[in-house]
């Protein structure tokens, strides 16, 4: 670690380890700094134990929720962030519908460098298409289905190689099958002389009249004099910590242009929905997420699994019910249906000093989440289902298709459902317009001549994909803004 | 394994934790994962996270013994973990399923509904994640996978493809 940094980048996710890495490429002579929250773990050290892993690497332990409680949120707080515990999907945004709406919101894009970030990062990761092979045995019976009512489904495309289907990506790959960014861009943006720094806590910017002095934090680990504050001159200053963390920092470093940062969060999110099969399906087996179904623009249905931890959770029921469920663990597919948010929510520190993530799922929300939970029903009742179960909090087991009604009678709002989301965006939108955003176009902070946030944090509104993807091919374009 | 001396939660709360799993998980027989086992592996996870969320989890726990017991069993004050088994889980159905006076305050209800569902998650997450839990829940663990014997699980290596020499 050195004492000054032309560059310190703050979050080694997807964003943070593209954009190191891209420097580093670029920009002979330059010197870059990541900086990351949690610590480097060695892929050989992961285990297929929920809780030791939840805790190892992922944000709050998986504990982050709304401040009502009603919405999880699934983050990595790890070297390589979310691309650690993802899966693996890469999925492109629709440019054609999502830059537009950006622009206009004055946030402006180039398609073409994004395109081309897309096209040069699949090259590197190793992306492909998932075959019928590597997925779990829901993934035809959900296609069946899909087949049967002539609904576009497909398998999706996704960043690993050699995989072994071992059902675990959530909880870390152990067999550097996946390409996250613990085992891709940050060791190569290393092998080119950048620092990666794990165990960085309470990270905060330090600035003066509006530009960024030095960054600041306290570090966890044996390199580190336990307490101690290390200071890193910075040239420049890059916030990919996400969106939830990238709010947290620019907050807690008191960074708020016109008061707008942490605002106009939203997420791509919604509920599991559970098929027992005829036939045992041992959807553990394989990957868990593969394939996706074009049933409705106004929501996203893709196909799920994963181990029983978490599964049981998105079992409803109580007591016996919930146990007599899970004896049934093998016969289960599982899908989800997610919907974007409209971009209302905020991103806040309370006055304990908490992050505190303000989203409510409205109405038309939970109605869109309706539609897709009956789409979902319809899709594994035709393809020979004997029971399908949304994820809600009362319970609600659905026999036939013409049980479908009761949806409308028990859900009507949110809290009626188990909420979850893996896809966060916004907080620091990008809008040309200081009064709208807290980016410009060329990602710097509004009012602040070499502070920059690149993530999902930026994006103005939902990219309707699984995030990773457009995340990367963003960070990817924001280091040539930056280093010109 | 369990020594019985938990990190996260008090000796109480700890105990009401067993209490909540031996309830909620309701094999309808014999407990096959021992629920102090189960607590333990849960509070052995929770003294290592840091999360807002962690003070809802302690207020659920605590509030079964302040709140919930004197409030839905009449007046009845003491232990939840002290109670008989059917008696633990009236209880639990009532913060569930609110009725009476009780459903009428939409914040007690609110509450309720959060409190169960940290219960069922407590609960939950400490049964299935054991590794007996897995396996009567019809899992087959990666080592015991046919299919998985005769592969070759040594970690791959990913080189820099834009490197001297790469694809350029």
């Amino acid at each position: 670690m050195k004492a000054e940094y032309d560059i310190v980048i703050i979050g080694s996710g997807a964003a943070g380890s593209v954009l190191a890495y891209q420097l580093m490429r670029n920009t002979p002579g330059i010197s870059v700094a990541v900086l990351e929250k949690g610590k480097r773990v060695h892929p050989q050290s992961f285990t297929h134990d929920t809780l030791d892993m939840m805790a190892r690497v992922y944000k709050n332990g998986g504990l982050q929720t709304t401040k009502d409680y009603d919405v999880v949120f699934a983050q990595g707080q790890t070297v390589g962030g979310s691309t650690v515990i993802n899966n693996a999907i890469w999925y492109r945004a629709d440019l054609d519908t999502v830059l537009p709406e950006w622009a206009n919101r004055q946030a402006h894009v180039d398609k073409s460098k994004l395109l081309a970030a897309y096209d040069e990062i699949e090259v590197a990761l190793h992306v492909e298409q998932i075959t019928p092979e590597m997925g779990n045995g829901g993934s035809e019976f959900f296609l069946e289905g899909c087949r049967a009512l002539n609904i576009p489904a497909e398998y999706l495309k996704h960043n690993r190689r050699e995989c072994l289907g071992c059902g675990w990506c959530n909880f870390g790959c152990r067999y550097d099958r996946k390409t996250s960014m613990l085992v891709s861009y940050l060791p190569w943006a290393e092998q080119r002389g950048a620092d990666i720094i794990d165990g960085c806590r309470d990270v905060r910017i330090i600035h003066q009249a509006g530009e960024a002095k030095t960054v600041e934090f306290t570090g966890v680990g044996d390199s580190f004099s336990p307490n101690a504050k290390t200071s890193l001159k910075a040239g420049n200053v890059v916030v990919c910590a996400g969106a939830i963390g990238s709010s947290e920092v620019l907050l807690r470093s008191h960074i708020n242009p016109n008061g707008r940062v942490g605002m106009n969060f939203h997420a791509l999110g919604g509920v599991l929905v559970s098929a027992e099969a005829p036939q045992r399906l041992d959807g553990y087996d394989n990957i868990g997420l593969t394939c996706v179904a074009h049933a409705s623009p106004e929501y996203l249905v893709e196909s799920y699994f994963t181990p029983p931890a978490v599964f049981s959770l998105s079992i409803s029921g109580w007591f016996n019910e919930h146990f007599r469920k899970m004896q049934r663990y093998p016969w289960y597919a599982q899908a989800g249906v997610m919907v974007a948010t409209d971009p209302t929510g905020r991103i806040s520190i309370n006055k304990r000093g908490d992050v505190e993530i303000d989203l409510v799922f409205n109405a038309r929300d939970v109605s869109r989440l309706k539609a897709g939970i009956k789409t979902i029903a319809n899709i594994y009742f035709a393809a020979g289902a004997k029971k399908v179960i949304p994820a809600t909090y009362e319970g609600l087991d659905l026999d036939s298709v013409q049980d479908l009604a009761k949806l409308d009678r028990h859900i009507h709002k949110a809290d009626d459902l188990l909420l979850g989301s893996a896809h966060p965006q916004g907080g620091n939108v990008m809008s040309d317009n200081p009064r709208l955003g807290v980016v410009d176009s060329s990602f710097r902070v509004h009012g602040y001549t070499n502070v920059y946030v690149a993530d999902a944090s930026v994006f103005p509104t939902n990219i309707m994909a699984n995030c990773q993807a457009t995340v990367m091919a963003i960070a990817h374009c924001a280091a040539e803004l930056i280093v010109s | 394994m369990p020594d019985n001396t938990p990190k996260f939660f008090s000796p109480n709360e700890y105990e009401g934790l067993i209490a909540i799993i031996e309830t909620m998980i309701d094999t309808g027989g014999a407990m096959e994962v021992n629920p102090a086992d189960a607590a333990w592996h849960v509070d052995e996870y929770l003294s290592r996270v840091e999360s807002p969320a962690l003070e809802q989890i302690r207020l659920a726990i605590g509030a079964i013994d302040s709140w919930y017991m004197p409030l839905l069993l009449a007046f009845r004050f003491g232990r939840f973990s002290k109670l008989p088994v059917a008696d633990r889980r009236r209880v639990v159905e009532r913060i569930i399923y609110p009725k009476g006076m009780f459903s009428i305050i939409a914040a007690v209800r609110a509450g309720a509904r959060d409190a169960a569902r940290t219960l069922k998650l407590l609960a939950s997450i400490g049964y299935y994640s054991s590794p007996e839990g897995m396996r009567l829940s019809g899992y087959v663990p990666v080592e015991a996978r046919e299919r998985f014997i005769p592969l070759d699980q040594a970690p791959l290596t990913h080189a820099d493809p834009f490197a001297e020499g790469g694809l350029t």
